[in-house]
């Protein structure tokens, strides 16, 4: 038999699975068992090798799990069994989910309620946490090391928010100087028309010009071809672009063939050297590039050979910076800002412009969304994760409560539990396993309303702060936040309930644990009270933030949105000299007019809702140039702009085409004023008043300008901007710009104008596309697509929470009736009337509901000022609002209150009496 | 105790540890079974017969020290009590009158 005995050759299994196998086991077989499964484990070692018998052992270990609780053997009969270890408690892990899973089996009801309430609050913190991921914490596709890189935004000491860029010279200077950094890269964005043939049909195309070296310092190797040269900086020697694999796709069907293919790019020949890889768009988000061009290109690009040399326009509006090795993103603010301060000093006196006398650094870590809207979306995201905040506790207090509910219930269990000799550690694990397991399955349902939720948003076409939602996904860091707070949620809403059956004793019979302790229904109550509260506090705010977005809705615009569609032509792009602007301007005019759908079609710029324009500084004539003169946005038009724009005019007339095409600089100066204008110059004259009378402007020099007419404020900015005061000149007055907007109003519908504008332009010039072109309808919900989601998913929010306030008024109520069965029973044998009875219920309902509420209104007016900023045509305290949040509740738990109130009328005294 | 009858496993344990000497710990009788039927049998189905033929007094345990890798420790032997041998006797005769006259049959088909 020794040759047999396994217990002389090799070692036994792996210490960590002797381990399990320990765990696994329970007490009174450890001992037993182990020795046995080690001594097979060398004989299945010998003949499978030590994986095979790694494997077998796991297998046994569940075997021998599985098999010995099923079989519930005794402890071992023979009398030489150690008996003198003391059996400490283990946390046998599996036996406390076997129970848990058995008692959520046993009573479903409360099971679900309690995994849909914290289903709906992990969700709202999914989704919110969702949307911050994708808007800010997502990283940039396909860059190496992006927190290396620092952004450096260019400003201004003249204005904290306009973009104020350099020079193509101060650039290099500061490349050339800068000692912390180990890639520094400027970038401007650049849209462009595109074409893949000469003269064909062009489109706009997202574009950037970057310096060289872009592509190794953010890591990025092109896919296809190559990166820019040192060389192609050079203006005349880099007409070169890299496309993105999307038009590589597109428009050369991924031939290789396209490297070294000429394309149109702004009416010029530029050769294609690469293509970037598949996921990148620029090093912004959202990335929407789709070509890059080096510096040298620019020249061709804008049509202006000298734009790279010192003294031209400004070209760079970001810098890229890869900071050196122990540089930190202040160093990189700070260098560029020296570097800039040195370039002031030796240029002092030259042809260096205003612009580089006032330009300052700053710098952000990390790349992505642009860092002066970062701040705003993040406050706009630590609202909506404030409510879903306010959920989740809200879902939490239901738990709790339901939790209580069932601690009362499990009383005479507990009991019975306590007299077989079950520690409190004991029981108190066992009910915290319960809740941890409903909050994981709570979590996981909130995933998928979470996903839901995800994919409704993405359709609504809704945005924070210009990002669009679409492709917003849950990745797997919001699907673990989620999952990991229902456990939580779970866990801490457990918790109180669990330590509420502490006070069970073991002496409880079933009869009087039935009523439960009276800590225990103040402790319901407290919640229910708690819960009002919060609800209270959500239904406010999202009140004040419905009424908001309704107010923006039906704000007075003073011009009439339905049925015009506007694009923009930028023909300077293409090369057009300032005459050929006009001649495009009027042909297209007239030939839009001609067409028996358009009402009334005219050129501007820039148009109303567009966010570049002109401001006009005026005064009256005679007074002096000071800091109290009228500041008006400046509108260049065409004849028809107020007819398109359903602009009312007041008094005098309309600018007329022949004034706006003229090019007579000698001709008389003229021009229209909105009533603010008006006010401002000729305080207290009515419209009819103003007209002929005349104003100094600062564009139009020492000329008088006669007013020929006043019109209505009109909203041109944003629904909730005031109007401010506006100057309609006709174009030919005005600046020399090479670009316009086209307004047209058609009769019926806006639906087949586009298709016609598309075919006009492509009679015109193919090469010119109409770019951004957008409904005023459209574009007016654009612009409110913050307050919108805002809005929508405040109320989604606020909706819930009363749902999650109702649902667990309604749980306390109907435990109430159910206990209270044997009173309402003698109630009505003694003559109470329905009414009677109805109302001791809805006492109870009532009361802790107006606590609730009461306590809830006094929070959303503390809460309500972190609102302010948000709201308008709205107080933060306005008193309807309050008032509706409060009724809103009210209502709610009415209907919490209708079915234990029916239950209570259907109570039959002799059965509850019987029962006694 | 009452009139008990033997699962199939549980038989063949028996039989098993009456050929292993009547001295025999679980491992073994695992090893023992799995090499005279030619199929393998879960250990913890074996181990929980023993402790189910032990609980109906069929077999006996006790402990003893053994030797193994890692120094001595403890293992439980078994070996068939009387009333266990009675059992099989009696089983063994009850399969006979049974199986009597039957093995030509087997052997035609």
């Amino acid at each position: 038999m020794s040759d047999r005995d396994p217990g002389r050759s090799h070692a036994g299994p792996p210490a960590w699975l002797r381990r399990c196998l320990r765990l696994a086991l329970p007490d009174a077989h450890r001992e037993a068992v182990v020795p046995e499964l080690d001594a097979l484990y060398r004989i299945t070692r010998e003949r499978r090798g030590a994986v095979g018998a790694g494997l077998w052992y796991a297998r046994q270990i569940v075997s021998f799990g599985a098999r010995l609780r099923i079989a519930r053997l005794g402890p071992h009969p023979g009398p030489d069994i150690p008996s003198g270890r003391p059996s400490h408690p283990t946390f046998a892990w599996n036996a406390w989910g076997r129970d848990a899973v058995r008692a959520i089996r046993r009573s479903p009801g409360w099971a679900a309620m309690t995994i849909s309430c914290l289903a709906i609050g992990v969700a709202g913190v999914s989704v919110v946490f969702g949307v911050a991921n994708w808007v800010l914490l997502r990283p940039v596709p396909g860059i190496a090391a992006p927190d290396e890189l620092v952004t450096v935004v260019l400003g201004s000491t003249q204005s904290d928010r306009a973009a104020w860029p350099i020079s193509h010279p101060d650039l290099l200077r500061l490349r050339e100087r800068s000692r912390v950094s180990r890639g520094f890269v400027g970038t401007v964005e650049q849209d462009v028309h595109f074409a893949t043939g000469r003269g064909g049909t062009a489109e706009r195309v997202a574009g950037e010009i970057v310096t060289a070296d872009y592509f190794e310092v953010l890591g990025v190797r092109p896919a296809r071809g190559r990166g820019f040269s040192a060389e192609e900086e050079v203006a005349g020697a880099g007409d070169v672009v890299v496309v993105s694999d999307r038009l590589w796709a597109l428009h050369w069907d991924r031939d290789p063939a396209a490297i070294g293919s000429i394309v149109d790019v702004n009416g010029a020949p530029i050769t294609v050297i690469g293509v970037a890889p598949p996921t990148f768009h620029g090093a912004r988000l959202p990335g929407r590039s789709e070509l890059w061009f080096p510096p040298g290109a620019l020249p061709t690009l804008v049509h202006a050979p000298e734009i790279l040399q010192l003294g031209s326009r400004q070209v760079w509006g970001s810098i890229l910076v890869r900071r050196a090795d122990g540089a930190f993103v202040e160093d990189v603010a700070a260098e560029l800002n020296r570097g800039m301060e040195e370039i002031r000093v030796e240029q002092s006196g030259s042809a260096h412009s205003f612009m580089a006398e006032h330009v300052v650094f700053r710098a952000f870590d990390g790349i992505g969304l642009d860092p002066l809207i970062r701040a705003p979306v993040e406050r706009t995201l630590w609202l909506l994760g404030g409510a879903a905040g306010f959920l989740l506790l809200l879902a939490c207090t239901n738990v709790a409560n339901l939790g209580l509910l069932r601690s009362a219930s499990l009383g005479p269990s507990i009991a019975v539990r306590r007299a077989l000799g079950a520690g409190t550690a004991r029981i108190l694990v066992g009910r915290l396993v319960e809740t941890c397991l409903l909050g994981l399955l709570g979590g996981v349902l909130g995933v998928c309303v979470a996903w839901l939720a995800a994919t409704i948003l993405e359709g609504t076409g809704l945005g924070l702060v210009g990002v669009p939602l679409d492709g917003l996904s849950l990745d797997g860091r919001v699907l673990g936040i989620t999952i990991g707070a229902g456990v939580l949620a779970g866990a801490l809403a457990g918790l109180g309930p669990a330590l509420a059956t502490r006070s069970v004793e073991a002496g409880a019979i079933l009869g009087s644990a039935r009523h439960g302790d009276r800590r225990a229904v103040r402790a319901r109550g407290f919640l229910v009270v708690a819960q009002n509260a919060l609800a209270v506090v959500l239904l406010v705010g999202a009140g004040l933030l419905g009424r908001t977005l309704a107010n923006l809705r039906d704000v007075d615009l003073g011009i009439v949105p339905e049925n015009v569609l506007t694009f923009q032509l930028k023909p300077d792009r293409q090369g057009y000299e300032a005459g050929e602007v006009v001649a495009l301007m009027r042909s297209l005019l007239e030939r839009l007019r001609a067409r028996p759908d358009v009402d009334a079609a005219t050129a501007v710029f820039s148009a109303p809702y567009e966010s570049l324009f002109f401001p006009g500084v005026l005064k009256r004539p005679g007074a002096e140039w000071n800091d109290d003169d009228v500041r008006a946005r400046t509108f260049l038009v065409t004849g028809g702009f107020f007819d398109a724009y359903g602009i009312e005019l007041l008094a005098g007339r309309d600018v007329r085409d022949d004034e706006a095409f003229s090019s007579d600089t000698a001709a008389r100066r003229i021009a229209v004023l909105n009533e603010a204008a008006a006010r401002a110059l000729f305080p207290g004259e009515r419209p009819s008043a103003v007209v002929g009378r005349t104003f100094d402007s600062r564009a139009a020099e020492d000329r008088p300008v006669h007013v020929i007419g006043v019109v209505r404020d009109a909203r041109v900015e944003r629904p909730s901007a005031p109007p401010a005061p506006q100057l309609f000149v006709p174009w030919g007055q005005g600046w020399e710009v090479g670009r316009f907007s086209v307004a047209v109003r058609g009769g019926g519908t806006t639906a087949g104008l586009g298709a016609g504008v598309y075919d006009l332009l492509g009679g015109l010039d193919p090469g010119l596309p109409a770019l951004s072109m957008i409904t005023v309808e459209r574009r007016l919900d654009e612009l409110l697509a913050e307050e919108r989601l805002l809005a929508a998913l405040a109320v989604a929010l606020a909706v819930l929470g009363a749902v999650l306030a109702a649902l667990g008024l309604y749980g306390v109520l109907a435990y109430d009736v159910s206990q209270r069965t044997r009173e309402i029973g003698i109630r009505s044998a003694l003559g109470a009337v329905p009414t009677r009875i109805l109302a001791l219920v809805a006492r109870t309902g009532v009361g802790l509901t107006a606590v609730g509420g009461l306590i809830g209104l006094a929070g959303a007016i503390y809460l309500s000022r972190f609102l302010e900023s948000r709201l308008y045509g709205v107080e933060s305290l306005d008193i309807t609002t309050y008032a509706t949040g409060g009724i809103v509740l009210l209502a709610t738990a009415l209907l919490a209150t209708w079915g234990p109130a029916r239950r209570a009328l259907r109570v039959d005294p002799m059965q509850a009496l019987r029962d006694e | 105790m009452t009139k008990r009858t033997l699962g199939e496993l549980e038989h063949q344990v028996l039989l098993t540890v009456l050929r292993l000497g009547n001295d025999a710990y679980c491992a073994e009788v695992v090893v023992e079974l799995d090499e005279r039927t030619g199929r393998s049998v879960a250990a913890a189905a074996v181990y929980i017969a023993l402790r189910r033929l032990e609980e109906s007094g069929l077999v006996e345990s006790s402990k003893r020290v053994s030797e193994g890798r890692g120094g001595e420790r403890e293992r439980r032997w078994f070996a068939v009590t009387a009333a266990g041998v009675e059992l099989l006797r009696d089983s063994r005769r009850q399969m006979l009158e049974l199986w009597d006259g039957l093995e030509p049959i087997l052997a035609d088909r």
